[in-house]
């Protein structure tokens, strides 16, 4: 599979954000909407240029309101797009089909989307929950999902190689640094020290409360097109410059990538051949962290450091502000917002358009100019895994 | 309130040997792979026949976590328990609950046998870990 013709032939030319955080009385359908929106307008496209929509899977609605469907999405936007697609169980692999599209010319200029209500909606996922009736068997052991099912990752994890909260804690406290030059960020007003992160309660051993990715109202959007079309609107040109994918697709409890590596191996791997790149060439990261574990072993099978070193990668603040390879820039899931893969891809777009404020990447932040950022987004859990390199052109 | 498992086509074959306490499993007649979860077809060589085999319930925790919080209404006075992956002797890993065994006993690798325990009208395997 040589991919290399595809280096550098695509761009993300417009972002869409929503207000964000906790935004009580709104519906999933209306961040869509706004998110779908201002990333039109922000790539100064209008809604005719818009052939494809693809959105991200939509969990049940808990409030009364629709489900967030992409026909909805579109009849709301008023776009009729030749291409409409939704995924239905975070297999993620909504860049890549955009470039297929693209490259096979079904579409022009392709919106990608993701909105939720779940911060006011209370969407289960780490503290006190509302479940729904449960959907598998497992739940009569008390397993649930998320949660459960990366803390037990995790505990292999600890068990495999060296690795645990003294290693977690570097990963949170960094990021929360980022957060807090980023006003929109939910963690903005709030510090982590290594104190409130060994003190926080455990939510599911080894995992304490900082060590999981917050819960989110609100919306996030990009659009994808080509370099040349790109070339003609507004904001600086970003390159899709390397894409990765891999599924492993067995369920956490079977699988065997606890012991191994995980799908970011071979995605990482593909991105990279594609990009025709080495990770010193990478000047920052936009790592998906649904847990401060998943960042982890996700740089660990990217081989950024052999299994265990991960502690001595992240201490002295080596990946926070100021550190030598910033990574998760907006706080990321863990302090910023839950946008699952659109929240690393769209900050490493606004890092390179230079559109960041006080967490801009160079000389603001005592970092280096950046111009390749790889970003990256999980699954399933663990089943899925994409990558995503950025350039500056 | 307890949640309960609910068989399916695929999954009866397990459910009716929990029935009468029994570790019931799938083996691929061809490959000789002994599959998991219950399937129509083995995943390794396609084929369909199987033999109905007994394992014995005994295995060790793969890996485990303990959640110290109620993420449903039925587990509300329970917590904290519990949740492990059981890598059977066979081969199969199981996720379950280890039982009967105090939480600092709990480590990955020790060995555990199957405690069955009611549930509705009808036994799930649990297990404890043993010496």
């Amino acid at each position: 599979m040589n991919l290399r013709k595809l280096k550098d032939k695509y761009a993300i030319v417009g972002v869409g954000y929503t207000p964000q955080g906790k935004v009580p009385g709104r519906t999933a359908l209306s961040f869509y909407i706004e998110a779908g929106i201002n990333a039109i307008k922000d790539a100064g496209l209008s809604k005719e240029d818009i052939d494809g929509l693809i959105c991200y899977r939509q969990f049940n609605p808990l409030l009364n309101e629709p489900v967030a469907t992409p026909y909805l999405v579109a009849q709301h936007l008023g776009i009729k797009p030749t291409v409409l697609s939704q995924e239905s169980f975070c297999q993620r692999n909504q860049f890549i089909q955009a470039v297929s599209l693209l490259e096979a010319n079904f579409c022009k200029n392709i919106l990608i989307i993701y909105a939720d209500n779940a911060a006011s909606g209370r969407r289960m996922f780490i503290e006190e929950a509302t479940h729904g009736e449960p959907f598998n068997d497992n739940a009569a052991y008390g397993e649930f999902g998320f949660v459960g099912d990366y803390a037990m990752a995790a505990q292999r994890a600890m068990f495999e190689f060296s690795t645990g909260p003294e290693t977690w804690k570097h990963i949170a406290i960094n990021q929360r640094k980022w957060a807090n030059l980023n006003p929109i960020a939910q963690y903005f007003n709030e510090t982590l020290t290594e104190e409130d992160y060994i003190n926080a309660p455990l939510i599911a051993d080894p995992f304490r409360k900082y060590d999981a990715a917050l819960i989110s109202d609100g919306g996030r959007a990009c659009i994808v097109t080509t370099v040349e079309r790109a070339r003609d609107l507004k904001n600086p040109v970003v390159t899709i410059m390397g894409l990765g994918e891999a599924n492993p697709s067995v369920d956490v409890h079977q699988a065997n990538y606890l012991a191994k590596n995980t799908g970011a191996k071979q995605s990482g791997e593909m991105a990279f051949k594609m990009a025709d790149i080495s990770l010193d060439a990478i000047d920052g990261c936009e790592i998906y962290d649904c847990f401060t574990y998943t960042v982890e072993i996700t740089m660990q099978d990217y081989g950024f450091f052999k299994p265990g070193e991960g502690v001595d990668f992240f201490k002295n603040g080596a990946t926070a502000p100021g550190g030598v390879l910033p990574v998760n820039t907006s706080g990321g899931l863990l302090s910023e917002a839950y946008f699952m893969g659109l929240t690393p891809v769209t900050e490493g777009v606004m890092q390179l358009m230079g559109r960041c404020g006080d967490r801009q990447l160079g000389e603001k932040t005592s970092t280096k100019e950046p111009e390749i950022i790889l970003c990256c987004d999980n699954g399933g859990v663990l089943q899925s895994h994409s990558t995503i390199i950025l350039r500056k052109l | 309130m307890e949640l309960f498992p609910v068989s399916t086509f695929d999954t009866e074959i397990f459910y009716n040997g929990c029935k009468e306490k029994k570790l019931i499993f799938q083996k691929c007649k061809n490959c000789a792979h002994i599959i998991w979860p219950n399937s129509l077809f083995c995943p390794r060589c396609y084929n369909n026949n199987f033999e109905l085999i007994e394992l014995k319930g005994y295995g060790s925790i793969y890996t485990f976590t303990i959640f110290r919080v109620a993420f449903h209404k039925a587990f509300k006075d329970k917590v904290p328990y519990t949740v492990a992956i059981i890598e059977l002797d066979e081969g199969p890993k199981l996720v379950s609950n280890i039982v009967d065994t105090p939480l600092n006993e709990i480590k990955i690798d020790k060995k555990v046998e199957v405690v069955w325990k009611s549930c509705g009208n009808t036994f799930l395997p649990k297990f404890k870990v043993i010496s």
